[in-house]
């Protein structure tokens, strides 16, 4: 049971942070096979039944574009993230900063911090 | 035709036609590419086993087609038991299924005279034994493909070959399935038909044995669905499935001597205002329908005792 509820948290946490990976990972046109491997050499593994749907889904909402191309003598199709993806990518990444730093001061501070946040000296 | 093009055609059999194309045009550079590497590190090209492999890794085809249609809908009860891909399959079917239900009420009706009170009583007796029935096969469906991701072949005709060793019998899922549905059918049938104590054509009625025995034949036909069902979800349990046909024969064997011993199974009701030459006619049409039945029940008698010793042959070689 903690197991499954673990997995399944980890899951929830993964879904936002993909989203920005995948956003700032195509500022370079990437096929999907090719943008799986750099997400992997880089410490982020992807399922490729989690990387394709999230691909269509974040263009169709305009962050990405995309273009069929041949390769290797085999059609590929070819990310980048759009101008509105690169607006979007940078707010979220401001935002995840300051999640991170919340965070940090609510996991490493201990009851010190609680003390610093409520103002008690 | 290869491996992974079946493959391909399968995830395609539960993709929304619009992005059908596309979704597979990606998902077989995808699915190349990764091989390539694959034979790349190893130095030579992939055996079968080895493609099998990359394909079992992706998971079975109606997990990845649901992974695209996010937005399709399902069947929760806790956890999902019917997933997207399935689920428009599954209204479809299920509409379908209520059609039939209603057409073959009506059919009943009129040809075995059955009140015209009752059908709506019987029309949602059997609404609910095909709905429950169809909505249980794709249960099992879903679940099949969540249990084992390498079983897809059936999609496309073509044998599952990962993982199976080639001499383990089986039982078809397909036979499985259509047997559930006749079953439901049977079931619905039997129960619209002896819950009508006059129920009949023209002046001919059941005799009152096929009443006394209506609970068995309710009973012996729901466990045939549910052994139906347990084989549709675990077709390797042969010697279960031949145990159980054990037991349906002996079922079978009892039930049809119990109909024998009554000696009559169909009965007049003359008309009112029959002549006696009418009446006379309709009790020699009665007499030769009640020889037939005698014959019919004889012959079901060696059917089921020749069945009975194929299964018990067949119970005990699956036990060695």
């Amino acid at each position: 049971m903690s197991d499954e509820l673990l997995e399944n948290l980890r899951l929830e946490l993964r879904r936002g942070y993909l989203v920005l990976a995948v956003l700032t990972q195509l500022r370079t046109e990437h096929y999907g096979y090719a943008l799986r491997k750099a997400l992997a050499e880089r410490g982020l593994e992807i399922d490729e039944n989690t990387l394709y749907p999230l691909l269509r889904r974040l263009e169709s909402q305009g962050l990405l574009d995309s273009e069929w191309r041949e390769e290797d003598k085999r059609n590929k199709r070819f990310y980048r993230v759009s101008a509105a993806g690169q607006t979007i990518r940078a707010q979220l990444l401001d935002e995840w900063e300051g999640i991170n730093a919340s965070l940090r001061v609510i996991t490493q501070g201990g009851p010190e911090a609680d003390l610093h946040l409520t103002g008690v000296k | 035709m290869t491996q992974v093009d079946r493959y391909l055609e399968s995830v395609g059999m539960f993709l929304p036609e619009r992005q059908k194309d596309d979704i597979l045009s990606e998902l077989s550079d995808h699915i190349h590419s990764r091989m390539e590497d694959q034979e790349a590190q190893l130095g030579r090209p992939l055996t079968d086993s080895e493609q099998q492999d990359i394909l079992k890794n992706y998971g079975h085809p109606l997990s990845v087609a649901g992974r695209y249609r996010p937005d399709s809908g399902g069947l929760m009860f806790g956890k999902q038991l019917i997933g997207p891909a399935l689920f428009s399959i599954y209204i479809r079917v299920l509409g379908i299924s209520l059609l039939i239900a209603l057409a073959l009420q009506i059919v009943l009706t009129i040809a075995l005279d059955l009140p015209t009170s009752g059908v709506f009583s019987r029309l949602m007796v059997h609404v609910f034994l095909q709905s429950a029935t169809v909505t249980l096969i794709f249960v099992l469906i879903q679940r099949m493909a969540q249990e084992h991701p390498d079983q897809w072949g059936w999609l496309t005709g073509q044998p599952d070959s990962v993982n199976r060793i080639p001499s383990l019998p089986r039982i078809s899922r397909l036979e499985s399935a259509l047997q559930i549905v006749l079953l439901a059918v049977f079931l619905a049938i039997t129960y619209g038909v002896l819950s009508t104590p006059d129920a009949g054509i023209g002046p001919f009625r059941l005799a009152p044995i096929w009443f006394s025995l209506s609970a068995a034949f309710l009973v012996a036909l729901s466990a045939g669905m549910v052994q139906s069902a347990v084989n549709l979800a675990r077709p390797d349990w042969v010697r279960f499935h031949a145990g159980m046909q054990i037991g349906f024969e002996l079922l079978s064997l009892a039930l049809i001597c119990l109909l024998l011993s009554a000696g009559v199974w169909v009965i007049l009701t003359a008309p009112a205002g029959a002549t006696l030459d009418e009446q006379l006619k309709l009790a020699e049409i009665v007499a030769t329908i009640n020889q037939y039945f005698f014959y019919g029940l004889l012959i079901s008698v060696a059917i089921s005792l020749y069945q009975l010793v194929q299964n018990v042959r067949r119970y005990r070689r699956l036990s060695r």
